[in-house]
């Protein structure tokens, strides 16, 4: 299991190496509203769960670095409005993200449908190569459930998605669903290059410290 | 209602000013300068053309019209900052790339560009690095100027985008960058984009072989035409009626506002950044906690519509043409932008089903046929009203306030009058009461005529009647003479009248008036007899009583004989005395006694007590 400080870890802590690079990745967050698709950043990136400080003035756009082996990952988060009526406006978020993250509620039966609708599009429209992963979100109110886990992990299996039951409120399986997708993010030369599909720029680090990558991912 | 706040003041007076410093103000028909320098300038020019047609032999290729541009642009350049950096390169591509640079920025544009990097400016300057860059602009605005006839602004774009991405390959693998760290290559990369836009500033924003200006038009019509969209529409969650929030409104759509007087695509971005932050500000004041995008998108959308920026279209064109692509794909600038154009495309698309409302309402607000009662607009209109209600309010206690105050005044002066009528009828009544008006006998008449009649009593007595007729006739006469004699100066002292028929006694107060009363009805002979008898307190000494004609005729009859039984003839002669008496008597007893009947009955009536 991941360790959940790590949440609250900044870039700061990202390992500085000779030969380590920063890989940076647009990814958007997708879901109808109120399935908590900003509780979930704001976990992820803050570590908080309503206990907002003053310094968050916006969950809308956010970055975190995840650090692994060799690399460190700089996720910019972009969420998405929710609501039915910006559907249409989707495209413009999500062209050119390497990830996507469909949220849905599991107490919410059509919060899954509209999720399993956000599947299809991305796999339509969105870069072929795009990361998708589903996250069944409120997992702490298993007692509401109405989307079961088989069901849900069925059809992510079915459609090739990183699929996780997480919870904002008790951070579970936060972390660990941005480390997967962090993990199957491609990391090679291509990635760098943002001269044509605007992925993650690679930037090389000039400063010669000791990795550290042992802290921070498991 | 949204221009009470001004847009940030970018021409400063200074920019006004002549610019060779002469304190008048300059006209930009004459390049900036005041009348009398823009001549010298002119002539200075001119000899300048004159040598640059033999040194460039380039004047055949070139129309007249851009003859005068480049003629003017060589003047320009020269006075910005550009031109000093780029001392730098060799002196031979210098005037080239001179005459080519377009007339487009201003001295203020490139100075606050200079301010803005001049710790970069001063690193790079002077150094090889400084030479590669400037060589690579000059370069890149050869080529711009090359393609900018072709009138195919994508071309223009990839030629510019190719140039971005070339730089910042260049930065990366030619060795001189090889010691600069990545926070200054990332700036010189900004620096250089900020740089050539401002310098083609007007070559490539909205230019006039696109159709940029018809959507800046369709898109400022279709927001006019949703001006009736309120928050509520939108669902979104702006506090409209916090004040801190609507100053956060004000300031996100001057931001929005001020766009479009920002020249390089960076600085537009910058707009866009600082409205979305003021967004989330004011979201986060009426969410009570960090606003995510299902909040802001709406408020977004919200802000474009009540601002409804100029030129957005050409601005939002310009940017995504123009800046640095990895720019726009990533970072916080490329996530606001990317909602600017969603909150955009939103507008364009805007339907009654994104509304959640029905066609028909839709086409009718649409039309103008219905005004709804529950935009921003006629909400701060009712506020303004209800502020007028208010101040009317306030107005009109303060005139209920006076009116009240005139109201007691009144009360005040009727009781006054009242106690004034009071006072006036007490003391009246005191005054009567002290002075009342009595009729009383003439006694003091009487005392006076006695003692005045001191002579009269030396007199012999007249009541002595005489046997001749004809002397007792003349002797009467007589009588009444000396009686109208002496009551004469009777009067004069002030007393009742001499008049035996005014005999009433004013300052007789033991008379009663009730004796009055009772005597209404008799004359005033039988009166006196009465008084007489009653009153002793005033003696009539029976010698002067012998003076009154009455106390005469009546002594007379006693005491004298013959007097009294006249004969047929003396009765005759007496006529005339008793037409005297009976007539006399008559008058003043009457208005006496009614003036002071109905004197009394007022004040008995006033006074009720008072009997």
């Amino acid at each position: 299991m991941i360790d959940v400080t790590m949440a609250n870890r900044g870039t700061a802590q990202r390992p500085n190496g000779t030969q380590g690079k920063i890989c940076q990745f647009k990814l958007v967050l997708l879901g109808e509203s109120a399935v908590g698709k900003s509780s979930l950043v704001l976990r992820f990136v803050k570590g908080q769960f309503h206990e907002y400080q003053e310094s968050t003035i916006g969950a809308a756009f956010l970055t975190q670095t995840v650090c692994l082996d060799e690399t460190t990952v700089k996720f910019e988060i972009w969420d998405t409005a929710g609501q039915e009526r910006y559907h249409s406006l989707a495209p413009m978020y999500y062209r050119g993200a390497q990830a996507a993250i469909v949220v849905y509620d599991i107490t919410n039966q059509d919060t899954f449908m509209r999720a399993t609708t956000w599947v299809k599009e991305l796999q339509r429209q969105a870069s072929p190569s795009i990361v998708i992963a589903l996250a069944g979100n409120k997992a702490d109110l298993g007692n509401k459930r109405v989307v079961e886990f088989e069901e849900a992990q069925a059809y992510a299996e079915e459609n090739g998605l990183l699929f996780m039951e997480t919870s904002a409120k008790t951070a579970m399986n936060v972390n660990d669903i941005f480390l997967a997708i962090a993990k199957k993010l491609p990391k090679n030369e291509q990635a760098g290059n943002a001269s044509t599909s605007g992925q993650g720029r690679r930037l090389v680090e000039s400063e010669g410290q000791k990795p550290a990558t042992g802290n921070c991912c498991k | 209602m949204y221009s009470t706040k001004t847009p940030k003041y970018r021409i400063e007076e200074s920019d006004l000013k002549c610019k060779n410093g002469c304190n008048y103000y300059g006209n930009a028909a004459w390049q900036g300068y005041c009348s009398v320098c823009h001549r010298l300038q002119q002539r200075a020019l001119e000899e300048e053309r004159v040598n640059n047609l033999i040194l460039t032999h380039e004047c055949e290729n070139i129309s007249n019209i851009e003859n005068e541009h480049r003629r003017l642009d060589k003047s320009k350049s020269k006075m910005t900052a550009f031109s000093r950096l780029r001392k730098l390169p060799n002196k031979d591509q210098e005037p080239k790339v001179l005459l080519k640079e377009p007339n487009t920025c201003t001295l203020s544009d490139f100075q606050n560009i200079e301010k803005d990097s001049t710790d970069l400016l001063c690193i790079i300057n002077k150094t090889t690095i400084g030479n590669d860059v400037i060589k690579k602009i000059t370069h890149f605005l050869n080529e711009i100027m090359e393609y900018k006839d072709s009138k195919r602004i994508e071309k223009l774009s990839d030629i510019t985008q190719t140039f971005y991405q070339n730089f910042s390959k260049s930065m990366e693998e030619n060795s001189i960058y090889k010691d600069v760290s990545i926070d200054i290559k990332e700036k010189l990369l900004d620096y250089v984009e900020k740089h050539s836009m401002t310098l083609l500033y007007s070559i490539l924003f909205c230019p006039h072989y696109t159709n940029d200006e018809e959507k800046d038009l369709d898109i400022q019509k279709r927001i006019r035409q949703l001006n009736w969209v309120s928050g509520k529409n939108l669902e979104c969650k702006i506090h409209e009626t916090s004040v801190e929030v609507r100053e956060l409104v004000y300031t996100s759509m001057m931001d929005l506002l001020n766009m479009d007087a920002a020249k390089a695509p960076q600085e537009k971005l910058a707009c866009i950044i600082h409205c979305c932050s003021n967004i989330f500000l004011l979201l986060q004041q009426s969410v009570g906690g960090p606003a995510s995008a299902d909040e802001f998108l709406p408020a977004l959308i919200f802000i474009v519509l009540k601002a409804n920026p100029a030129r957005l279209k050409s601005n939002i064109n310009f940017i995504t043409r123009f800046c640095n692509a990895s720019r726009l794909m990533t970072g916080e600038g490329g996530y606001y932008f990317t909602n600017l154009c969603c909150a955009i495309s939103f507008i364009e698309c805007l339907t009654a089903e994104s509304l959640n409302m029905t066609k028909s309402d839709f086409n009718a607000y649409m039309s103008g046929e219905r005004v709804p009662a529950n935009t921003w607009e006629s909400a701060l209109m009712i506020c303004e009203n209800l502020h007028l209600v208010c101040e009317n309010i306030t107005l009109l206690q303060e005139l209920k306030i006076e009116n009240n105050e005139i109201l007691q005044q009144a009360i005040e002066l009727k009781e006054d009058i009242i106690t004034f009528h009071h006072r006036i009828t007490d003391k009246t009544t005191a005054a009567i009461k002290k002075s009342p008006l009595i009729i009383s006998k003439t006694k003091k008449v009487q005392m006076n005529l006695d003692l005045d009649n001191e002579a009269c009593l030396k007199l012999p007595t007249p009541l002595i009647p005489n046997v001749n007729e004809h002397q007792y006739t003349s002797q009467i006469d007589y009588n009444s003479l000396t009686n109208q004699h002496n009551l004469n100066p009777v009067s004069k002292k002030e007393y009742s009248t001499p008049s035996p028929t005014f005999d009433f006694s004013l300052f007789e107060d033991n008379y009663k008036l009730e004796s009055v009363k009772g005597d209404d009805n008799t004359s005033l002979i039988s009166l006196d007899l009465h008084s007489n008898s009653i009153n002793n307190e005033f003696q009539i000494p029976e010698e002067t009583a012998s003076i009154n004609l009455l106390d005469d005729l009546q002594n007379n009859s006693e005491n004298l004989p013959s007097p009294l039984k006249p004969s047929t003839s003396m009765q005759q002669d007496y006529h005339g005395f008793s037409i005297q008496g009976s007539t006399i008597p008559i008058i003043p007893c009457n208005t006496g006694d009614l003036l002071f009947n109905s004197n009394s009955e007022e004040i008995s009536n006033n006074y009720p007590n008072y009997c």
